[in-house]
């Protein structure tokens, strides 16, 4: 059975770019291939004329702080993010879901580029990068831009980008400043690191006085894809944390999200509860139960 | 395309495949086999390679990835110290430490953790144990329970570094007295830190009470490394599939994607016509022949039901075609290309459907061949109705009457290497079948009709196994390939993929059992009944025999108290009925966990209801020595039963000796403990669980042996017992050393082959030690004798005084006379096989028992549990077991950690679901979770030493044991926390939440 002709390592966007474009459609990018293989190999994914590898292109390796920015490359594999003193100094949320997805051989080759491409709903990268107002830059033949991650996901499994004539490159977000921090919070099923129910990723700026100035909340799965809370966030913007202001976000969390039972994982019930949980303790000085 | 890359230093450049993983290119192109597979999708680990020094798993990389990298797997590492005239370096110190702390079980996944041990020191040559753990977590064991892989990475830390290390050769006995003076706080353990703080404290070795003789012994008793663990390290080709043939086809089995149906018509035509496919085989091809698929001794004490292939599919995943292809591409192309047309029948997935009045009915084949109460029509595969005493008269004297209905799920055995058979006719034409099995001798003895081959015309070879755990009690996938073999005369390989190990494999068999039990006031239970719904799934392999355990085991340890103690009062009922499920099977354990779940639970609801000191209740009221075990005259897997006492039984001190460890006093009903300061979410709590099991099948289980003596004085030993990875070869070669008064490495051990071995029943039932191993001193002794007949005549003609052979004792790999004088057994055996009077010293040995010894144990769990969320954290599982005189205690400590792991699953995490079409949920190592090396609790075995005399060295069972009491010890804990009673396993954090709902 011929899954794909070629296989195929550019050294530069550019060259994949030309690549991608002579495959008329019908070629395909890999990166880590972790994901992609399984379902080529297993017919989720039709048989393609070109594999093209995008991990030996060095701009999609860079980690790096420019002016005020952070900017992490497509190809940058989960624990390089873990490994990145950058990255845990500035995106705190980030380092936290990377060490959690997969095993760590899978975390040796999975990269943040694919997470986000797949866009899941619940994808640990997507709601950490969410959380961060990170933007993705995504390049064609003829121009290169920049969307906000939110506009980024369709819906499951579909990109607002065309995968066989574009690539995602790289992404970017604020550095951290005074008063911020971000978090990422899941719970699972008891000590294994697999089965996540929920995710919740926060940054929150504090006034020195402990008032919520400004917060973004991802959450996953709360929907079709990873969610930006903006209707919870509003109901925090400007207030001091108490049960008062507690609650009504977490009635305005529950308005927005859109949650479902899965028989894997859990009941409608149970992900509604565990809202309430998550983002209490994003605001109370409870840590998340420790789970690996 | 070509690719170029660095394998273990050598220039590699060659031509792949498209498709092709790295996996497939490394094992199957470049023969290195050191490279396992464990599943396709990058999950367990068993694949490890080290890309420029980085660990990734070869199933999930595509080959071409490899270009211009430097690829690095064991056989880059160490080799046997001894390579004849060459120096050798010997073995790397990774692999050494492996094998010294007892590190390896089957060793499937042994050059994985050494790859990413290698990866780690190389960066961090002085890891915490969380950086060790943190390593290993991308490599799945079902084992070990990580504990001791950690300690030998540690270990081979500090030895990398230059540091002195202890030698891990002598254990220090403990007398019961001391034994309790030794202080087991935990101090060094911090409560509500956000890390796990493990057992890097604990010893390499476990805690032992050990009995009176254990000075006397040379190597029983001591912690001898594996005998097969130098081959294992440097993952040698010793496993099923590392092997190479010319022509050898791949096997690939079509799956029925419905759950019921009759095959109306089957369009083989285009799959055949593919270029590369060899055979196509339908229910057309071949002979039908019932049989049943459980490994099991004649006769099979089941149902017959089960045709290699049936015009009829039960359950989705059931078989319908076998393909044999040149590359397992065009064997998965073929199955596409099969056409079949199904009638669809209605289906059920739920066991209490089986028996409503108008369920369809899953075997109505005319073949059908029933067993005991079995009762097709009523979807019935096995019927169980044992009263002892008078039940009702007991609920009568009770001052109390509890009654619970509890659950347990249907759960996986997932040993890393999937199931998997190469079948080739030799140059004698005779079938040889290699094959990943339990029960070798079975394989050949129930394919036979199956295949229309006279069993003298079957080899069945057992190699290394990767793990089995009752899975591999199953003649389930040899027939596949052998019928393949038989149909185009050419060397088939058959491996199933993880997902095939889920839809299609065994598992444990799900339950819903209801317990009535009657107390007095004071605690003494008058009456105890049991009741259960166990689901088989679409056939009846171990249906009765399964169930039957779960009583005879579960329901055996409470007799109650006083007169009750005399005349117990036990009912255990039980209907095992089908459903269009994947049939269940044997799992570690063997209904002997699913009992405990509900015998246990029930017991710590009476002591608390009735507020009873919950250790001295279930003591109170359990089982003791010199007394009947109540089931022994009321049941026998459908064979006679014959009464037995129990010789020995240390459950006390392993109360006792557990509370201890784990701190019971200072713990258990003290408020101020359950509290984590400043966490008022989380609540902490501590639960036990009493439980035995059985020693072998009584009257009914043979072990043999035979040993050969060798002209430098060394021994074969060859047994028909069969290591699955669990140590059974080193603990049968350490009492074959002890005997003959040689070290462990004097005994060369080969271990089941249906033509060079003598029989034995298989690896199951916690047999081998027991059965296998007083068959082997049986045949020790004889040599022995033979030894000491010989050597007296030599001291005599060497001018010595008269003397006797029962005069002289072999100790040190000599035969010593009184005086001192001696001869050395390698002058024995020239003596016997060159010089005069010649003879070949050989003996053989077999044992069957009239009994059945129980081991018994205490499990200890500490759970932190967030009252908010419902997550449990189990913290520390401590157990405590008497399985008599321990051999080995390394490999008896990895046997109850890694049971205890697996246990901790079936607790908390692992579940088989099915969607309202029978489709399962869980396929993968992703949804079905299995605990890895950074979710762990501390653990800690104690072996509490009785001397079974049935035994020569005084031996019970340590194997199932383990499994047993974790679950139940760890909902107890749950109870204890936060009063969340949930009474179905696992204990989700959803559950645990909605009985707090409840109960609030």
């Amino acid at each position: 059975m011929n899954y794909w002709d070629q296989y195929l390592l550019p050294n530069s966007i550019d060259e994949a770019l030309g690549m991608l474009h002579e495959g008329k459609g019908s070629a395909k990018v890999i990166a880590g291939g972790t994901d992609l293989l399984l379902d080529i190999l297993q017919s989720r994914h039709p048989a393609v004329d070109a594999l093209i590898d995008i991990t030996r292109i060095p701009e999609m390796q860079v980690v790096e702080r420019a002016y005020d920015r952070i900017y992490v490359g497509g190809g940058t594999t989960h624990n390089d993010i873990v490994a990145n003193p950058l990255l845990q100094q500035n995106a705190h949320c980030l380092v936290e879901a990377s060490s959690l997805i997969g095993g760590n051989q899978v975390r040796n080759v999975a990269t943040i580029g694919g997470n986000v491409a797949h866009a899941l709903p619940a994808g640990d990268g997507s709601i950490a990068l969410l959380a961060l107002d990170a933007e993705a830059e995504i390049a064609s033949r003829t121009s290169r831009r920049w969307i906000a991650l939110e506009d980024l996901f369709l819906g499951p499994r579909k990109p607002a980008f065309e995968p066989s004539k574009e690539i995602l490159v790289r992404f970017r977000f604020p550095v951290l400043k005074a008063g911020e921090s971000t978090m990422f919070q899941r719970v699972m099923r008891p000590q294994g690191v697999a089965i996540a129910i929920l995710n919740m990723a926060t940054w929150t700026r504090k006034s020195v006085e402990g008032i919520i100035e400004d917060i973004r909340i991802a959450i996953g799965p709360a929907g079709p894809k990873p969610l930006r809370a903006r209707k919870t966030e509003q109901s925090l913007r400007g207030k001091a944390v108490n049960e008062g202001t507690l609650s009504e976000a977490v009635e305005a969390l529950l308005e927005e999200t859109r949650l479902r039972t899965s028989p894997h994982r859990a009941t409608r019930a149970y992900r509604k509860h565990l809202l309430s949980v998550l983002l209490g303790r994003q605001f109370g000085n409870i840590g998340p139960q420790r789970g690996r | 395309m070509r690719i170029e890359f660095t394998l273990n230093g050598s220039a590699i450049d060659l031509n792949v495949p498209d498709g092709m993983t790295l996996l497939n290119l490394l094992r199957d192109r470049l023969a290195v086999h050191g490279v396992k597979h464990g599943c396709e999708s990058g999950e367990c680990g068993a694949c490890t390679v080290l890309v420029d020094g980085v660990p990734i798993n070869a199933c999930v990389m595509l080959a071409p990835k490899a270009q211009g990298r430097d690829l690095r797997t064991i056989e880059s590492f160490g080799e046997h110290p001894l390579h004849g005239w060459r120096n050798s370096a010997g073995l790397h110190p990774l692999q050494k430490a492996f094998i010294e702390t007892g590190a390896i079980q089957c060793g499937y996944c042994t050059p994985a953790m050494v790859l990413v041990a290698d990866a780690l020191l190389s960066k961090n040559p002085s890891p915490t144990e969380a950086e060790v753990r943190e390593s290993l977590s991308g490599v799945l064991c079902r084992c070990t329970g990580y504990l001791k892989p950690v300690q030998a990475i540690l270990r081979a830390a500090a030895v990398l570094r230059g540091e002195q290390i202890e030698e891990v050769s002598e254990l220090i006995p403990i007398s019961p007295e001391l034994f309790n003076s030794l202080d087991f706080s935990e101090s060094d353990y911090v409560y509500g830190e956000e890390d796990l703080q493990l057992q890097t404290k604990v010893g390499l070795l476990p805690q032992m009470q050990v009995s009176q003789d254990w000075e006397t012994r040379h190597t029983v008793g001591r912690p001898e490394p594996k005998v097969d663990a130098m081959k294992l390290v440097q993952g040698k080709s010793a496993f099923t599939a590392d092997i190479e043939m010319r022509g050898m086809l791949t096997a690939k089995l079509l799956h029925s994607p419905v759950a019921h149906a009759e095959i109306r018509s089957i369009d083989t035509s285009k799959a055949l016509e593919l270029p590369g496919v060899v055979a196509v085989l339908t229910w057309q091809d071949l002979p039908r022949v019932v049989y049943s698929t459980a490994g099991q001794s004649d006769p099979i004490p089941g149902p017959l039901d089960t045709f290699s292939l049936d015009k009829k599919v039960r359950f989705v995943g059931d078989r319908v075609a076998f393909v044999a292809a040149e590359t397992e591409d065009i064997a998965n192309e073929a199955l596409a290309l099969i056409e079949v047309d199904y009638k669809i029948l209605p289906a059920f997935f739920e066991a209490a459907q089986a028996m409503e009045e108008n369920a369809p009915q899953i075997h109505d084949e005319p073949e059908y061949v029933d067993f005991g109460d079995s009762d097709a029509k009523r979807n019935l595969a096995a019927k169980i109705r044992i009263d002892i005493g008078d039940v009702e008269r007991g609920f009568d004297e009770a001052d109390h009457i509890f009654e619970e209905t509890y659950q347990v799920p249907k759960v996986q055995q997932a040993h890393i290497e999937p199931h998997v058979v190469v079948t080739y006719w030799d140059e004698d034409d005779r079938l040889v079948i290699r094959c990943s099995t339990q029960v070798p001798f079975h394989v050949r003895r129930q394919l036979s009709p199956v295949l229309n081959l006279p069993a003298k015309r079957i080899r069945v070879i057992k190699p290394r196994i990767g793990g089995g755990f009752g899975g591999k009690q199953e003649v389930m996938i040899e027939d596949v390939a052998a019928h393949l073999t038989i149909a185009t005369g050419r060397p088939v390989r058959f491996e199933y993929t993880r997902a095939e190990e889920f839809y299609a494999a065994r598992s444990r068999h799900p339950m819903s059992i209801t317990m009535k039990t009657g107390v007095k006031n004071d605690g003494t239970i008058t009456a105890n009944s049991m009741i259960c719904l166990s689901d088989t799934g679409a056939y009846g392999c171990h249906a009765l025999t399964v169930t039957g355990n779960t009583g005879h085991k579960g329901m055996a340890l409470y007799v109650g108290d006083g007169k009750y103690r005399q005349s117990p009062n036990i009912r255990f009922y039980a209907d095992v009925v089908y459903s269009n499920t994947p049939p269940a099977g044997a799992y570690r354990g063997y209904g002997v966990p699913q009992g405990f779940w509900a015998v246990d639970r029930q017991m710590e609801n009476i002591a608390r209801a009735l507020d009873l000191d919950p250790l001295e209740f279930r003591l109170k009221n359990a089982l003791r020595a010199g007394e009947l075990q109540p089931f022994s005259t009321a049941w026998s897997e459908g064979r006679e039963p014959q009464p037995e006492i129990i010789n020995t039984c240390g459950l006390e001190d392993c109360v006792r000796q557990g509370a201890r460890a784990i701190g019971w006093d200072s713990k258990f009903g003290v408020s101020a403990w359950k509290d984590v300061p400043g966490k008022p979410h989380l609540k902490r709590g501590i639960g036990v669980a009493t439980v035995m099991q059985g020693t072998a099948i009584a009257y009914l289980d043979m072990g043999g042996a035979s040993i050969k003596m060798n002209d430098d004085g060394s021994f074969n030993l060859l047994v028909g017992a069969t290591d699955l990875g669990t140590g059974s070869d080193t603990v049968l070669a350490q009492q074959a050393a002890e005997v003959l008064g040689v070290p462990i490495d004097d005994i060369v051990v080969y271990s089941s082959d249906t033509d060079f071995t003598p029989f034995d029943k298989g690896a199951y039932a916690s047999s081998t030690t027991y059965i296998s191993g007083a068959a082997v001193v049986i045949a020790a002794e004889k040599v022995a004798e033979r030894i000491r007949i010989r050597a007296a005549n030599m001291l005599m003609k060497a001018g010595r005084r008269e003397i006797g052979p029962q005069d002289l004792r072999l100790s040190d790999r000599k035969v010593v006379a009184p005086d001192g004088s001696s001869v050395t057994l390698e002058e024995v055996a020239l003596n016997s096989l060159h010089h005069e009077d010649q003879e070949q010293i050989m003996a053989v040995g077999s044992y069957v028992s009239p009994v059945s010894p129980p081991p018994f144990a205490a499990q200890f769990a500490q759970v932190q549990v967030d009252i908010e969320t419902g997550q449990v954290v189990v913290e520390k599982l401590i157990m405590a077991v008497d399985a008599g005189v321990i051999i080995n205690p390394l490999t008896a400590s990895g046997q109850v950690e890694g049971g205890m792991t697996q246990a901790l699953g079936y607790g908390v995490c692992e579940e088989m679901r099915y969607d309202d079409a029978g489709n399962p949920r869980e396929v993968d190592f992703h949804d079905y979770h299995i605990f890895s090396a950074n979710e762990m609790p501390e653990l800690q075995t104690i072996f509490i030493e009785t001397v079974e005399p049935t035994h020569p060295f005084g031996v019970k069972a340590v194997a199932e044991i383990p499994i047993d009491g974790v679950a139940p010890a760890v909902g107890n804990a749950v109870l204890d926390a936060c009063g969340a009673a949930v009474n179905a396993a696992p204990i989700t954090p959803e559950r645990v939440w909605t009985a707090l709902k409840g109960s609030s």
